[in-house]
């Protein structure tokens, strides 16, 4: 399948076959891209890689609200239920990510454990010892908290036929025009394919949906002034070290609710593979806190510590 | 040119060239657009395969590490990504994974297990460098008797970074 770059045509060109076969082609290799890592018609996104649905859940709220996320229960501290809506995600294959809030100025273990194709447990455990004073923990309900799920791509739908079109390099030299049902193809599927890229993408191709990050950074740091800097999106803004281990990450501003997962480095920040980090987030409007806590093997007891992140920003 | 809607045609309708140079726009405003976070093979001789997600806004790995009880040294991963190329059981609670894929890339892991004890999941991300090509390496850790020691559970590990 090939794209043929055309050069417009005048006041009284023909219309000729080999127009007729690169617009075909041209069709369909548009259609063949798109089908890569989306759904046919709908548009949307369908890959590993991007999560089915990525939202805030306060309590027991969804935000924004998913026809993915039908219903969260909080049955117990700590303990949040999803209910997943039926024929979206498949049981053995779901994949979590979550986001733990940061205003508690603790450190949070979680456990997401897939009970079904439709639901997914939740466990939130904090420290409730203090910062640097013990290592015991306690389930405690997380608000708000930021969750992505994944699942393996669905099936892919199907465009409207082509059938009234022949294939690429079927038209010769001599055929007729294009009928005008033939032609009415070129129109009608050039708009299907449209609607399906704007489903999810700007105009310009720019994702414009909450599933998939608005922005990325890497927030590097340095100990010796010590500062932050952060390199990413382009809409990212200045960042701040407010004390050891909470980072501030201004953003062009986005809707809320924002979601926001964080990725620790240990080699890259100076420290040892011994060092392990937990990273908790307020993730606002236009700017994130990123809260950063190390734990000490040998005094066994936990900190606010700086070090390297990489991290991402979802939102409207 | 931008899109524009065309109508569709009917009988004695004249397809003038204004109409064909829509036509043509219209399907390349679309390549345009898809080329603009996704992946796009070279216009000659192309054969397809364009329509990746490009860009660190995407993970590059999202998959399951699962730990095989019966089989007490083998883990498996599901979902299985063409960043992630090899992986093994270290000891207990400790894992690598063999990561093919430019530098700049950085490992997330959540516990997948069903149990209530406090788990996290300490990941290094480690560049190709000397020859050694890259790697993640993951320490699933539990709270045990007031420490948090190597412990063998199942975790879903997510992979962002550069494409």
């Amino acid at each position: 399948m090939i794209y043929f770059p055309l050069v417009d045509t005048a006041w009284k060109d023909p219309f000729g076959p080999q127009r007729y076969n690169s617009l075909v082609s041209n069709l369909r290799y548009v259609r063949a891209n798109f089908d890569a890592e989306h759904i046919r018609v709908t548009g949307e996104h369908n890959v590993w890689e991007v999560p089915r649905v990525c939202r805030s859940i306060n309590g027991t709220v969804v935000s924004p609200s998913s026809s993915d996320i039908t219903a969260v229960a909080n049955p117990a501290a700590g303990e949040y239920d999803l209910t997943l809506a039926a024929g979206r995600f498949t049981a053995s294959r779901i994949r979590v990510q979550v986001g733990a809030p940061g205003a508690d100025l603790k450190p949070w273990a979680v456990n997401a454990e897939i009970v079904s194709a439709t639901s997914i447990k939740l466990r939130f455990q904090k420290l409730t010892s203090a910062l640097g004073a013990g290592n015991a923990w306690a389930a405690t309900n997380a608000a708000p908290f930021s969750v992505a799920i994944h699942s393996e791509p669905l099936a892919r739908g199907t465009w409207a036929a082509m059938g009234g079109l022949r294939n690429a390099g079927v038209a010769l030299s001599g055929d007729t025009s294009a009928t005008q049902a033939e032609w009415s193809h070129f129109p009608r599927e050039s708009a299907a394919a449209y609607k399906a890229l704007t489903a999810a993408h700007t105009s310009a191709g720019v994702h414009n949906v909450r599933e998939v990050a608005r922005y990325y950074g890497l927030c590097s740091y340095d100990p010796v002034t010590p500062k932050y800097t952060v390199s990413g999106s382009a809409a990212l803004g200045a960042v701040s070290r407010t004390s050891a281990g909470i980072v501030v990450v201004n953003y062009t501003a986005l809707t809320t609710p924002v979601s926001a997962f964080a990725s620790p480095m240990f080699a890259a920040s100076g420290g040892t593979t011994g060092d392990t980090y937990l990273i908790a987030s307020t993730p606002g409007v236009s700017s994130t806190t990123f809260y950063l806590y190390k734990y000490n093997f040998a005094a066994k007891t936990w900190a606010a510590a700086d070090g390297d992140f990489f991290f991402v920003i979802h939102g409207s | 040119m931008a899109y524009a809607k065309l109508p569709l045609v009917v009988q004695d309708y004249p397809v003038g060239y204004q109409s064909v140079n829509q036509a043509q726009a219209n399907i390349e405003a679309v390549r345009a657009a898809i080329i603009a976070e996704h992946t796009n093979a070279d216009l000659i001789g192309n054969v397809g395969g364009g329509g990746a997600h490009t860009g660190q806004s995407i993970p590059r790995a999202v998959v399951e590490v699962f730990f095989q009880r019966a089989i007490f040294s083998s883990i498996g991963i599901r979902s299985s990504s063409p960043r992630i190329i090899s992986a093994s059981r270290i000891s207990a609670g400790v894992f690598t994974f063999g990561y093919a894929g430019p530098d700049g890339f950085y490992a997330l892991a959540v516990p997948s297990d069903n149990g209530t004890n406090p788990n996290f999941i300490a990941c290094e991300s480690v560049p190709a460098s000397s020859g050694v090509p890259a790697y993640i390496t993951c320490k699933t850790l539990s709270l045990v008797a007031g420490d948090f020691v190597a412990t063998d559970y199942p975790f879903f590990l997510t992979v962002y970074g550069t494409r």
